[in-house]
């Protein structure tokens, strides 16, 4: 722990960047109380407890309930509910939803793996806008929604489908630990959960 | 995540990039079946009145609407009128030509463009003869698909000399030159 502070302060004394006491927190697991009060009396930040936020995402060790992925809903609502999104015309809106939803819900779906009631629910607020102009009135669709989610070559209008582009963003993750990229988090995992033997990777128990 | 797309032929009528958006939705409604036309509507509700709103003899179809109606017959005329196209007469007859013009040409791009802008109008023309009893003016009407096609295709500066093409810009009074070739 010393060493960590140590390390701090020369950072500090190199670039002139110090951690903000007031905005950070530090976050224990498997500690005992007698050593988390000492290691929180050294370097002085707060103790947070999970789940927390980090750049906007839910960071929990359980699987993901509503109250965790209730700030994606309510950022894309938010969205929606300007004037200047309620009065657009349905291309209008259906470039709003490929722009701008797709792209809020792409940035959680490239890190977690949504449960399906989350997508589920960020998909009616999708298809609801669309139709109706509005995010919780229901009006009756003109067109199946996974029509609506086909490319516009085979005949639909474009909109990805969630559930796919979600597992497609996962195993972009998965396909790095595969080929063995070269950062911290894949050597970490490599070393602590794979084995590699005659060439093929297996899951360390 | 195996799912395999058919390829339809008439998806690039409508998505291209001199047709204004609003006109391609509505345009791919049209392809999918779901506007709101009469004869749509009365299969959950039978007892409404289902006659055409332009000339208020026949039913209301997508086919009748769109094509068979005396009001937009006239319209297509004012509309195609200077390139020498065959009048649509039939929904089935109209794509099957587009789609196999679907060459990256000005006129068969014209040709797309002019399409989908069309259907636009006359849905829009419809819905407000309907909804808001404005009255119908077919001058008005071609007047304003022609000045849609004319903002969508100002930034045309030059155009090969071939009479077609010429006579379309001189139509929209497009300020172009014509290449000698």
């Amino acid at each position: 722990m010393e060493r960590i502070q140590w390390h701090l302060h020369h950072f500090f004394k190199v670039s002139g960047l110090q951690p903000n006491v007031a905005k950070s927190s530090i976050y224990f697991a498997g500690t005992s109380e007698y050593i988390q009060r000492d290691i929180t009396l050294l370097l002085g930040f707060e103790v947070g407890y999970l789940p927390f936020r980090y750049l906007g995402l839910p960071m929990t060790s359980k699987r993901l309930s509503q109250p965790d992925w209730a700030p994606l809903t309510q950022k894309i609502t938010a969205k929606l509910r300007h004037w200047s999104s309620r009065l657009l015309s349905y291309a209008g809106r259906l470039e709003l939803i490929k722009s701008v939803l797709r792209s809020i819900e792409a940035f959680w779906g490239s890190i977690i793996l949504l449960p399906s009631a989350c997508i589920s629910e960020v998909e009616a607020i999708v298809r609801n806008f669309l139709w109706s102009g509005d995010a919780s009135k229901t009006k009756q669709a003109k067109v199946a929604w996974h029509t609506v989610c086909t490319p516009t070559e085979a005949g639909g209008l474009g909109l990805t489908n969630f559930h796919l582009l979600n597992k497609a963003l996962i195993l972009k993750h998965l396909w790095s630990i595969v080929v063995g990229k070269e950062t911290l988090w894949i050597r970490w995992i490599h070393s602590k959960y794979l084995y590699l033997k005659e060439g093929r990777l297996g899951l360390r128990v | 995540m195996d799912r395999v797309y058919q390829r339809v032929p008439w998806a690039p009528i409508m998505w291209n990039n001199t047709t204004p958006p609003k006109c391609s939705f509505i345009t791919w409604m049209c392809f999918q079946g779901r506007l709101r036309t009469m004869d749509n509507l009365k299969k959950w509700m039978p007892e409404i009145y289902d006659i055409c709103v332009l000339c208020g003899k026949c039913q209301e179809t997508k086919e009748h609407l769109f094509f068979e109606c005396d009001f937009a017959r006239t319209v297509w005329k004012g509309v195609l009128w200077c390139n020498g196209w065959s009048m649509p007469c039939k929904w089935n007859d109209l794509t099957r030509s587009l789609v196999r013009s679907l060459r990256g040409d000005l006129l068969s791009r014209v040709k797309k463009t002019t399409f989908c802008v069309s259907l636009y109008f006359l849905w829009k023309c419809r819905n407000e003869v309907l909804f808001r009893k404005s009255s119908l003016n077919q001058e008005d009407l071609v007047k304003s698909i022609m000045f849609m096609l004319k903002i969508k295709f100002s930034s045309i500066c030059k155009v090969p000399n071939r009479p077609n093409v010429v006579r379309w810009c001189r139509m929209l009074k497009l300020d172009v030159k014509v290449l000698d070739s």
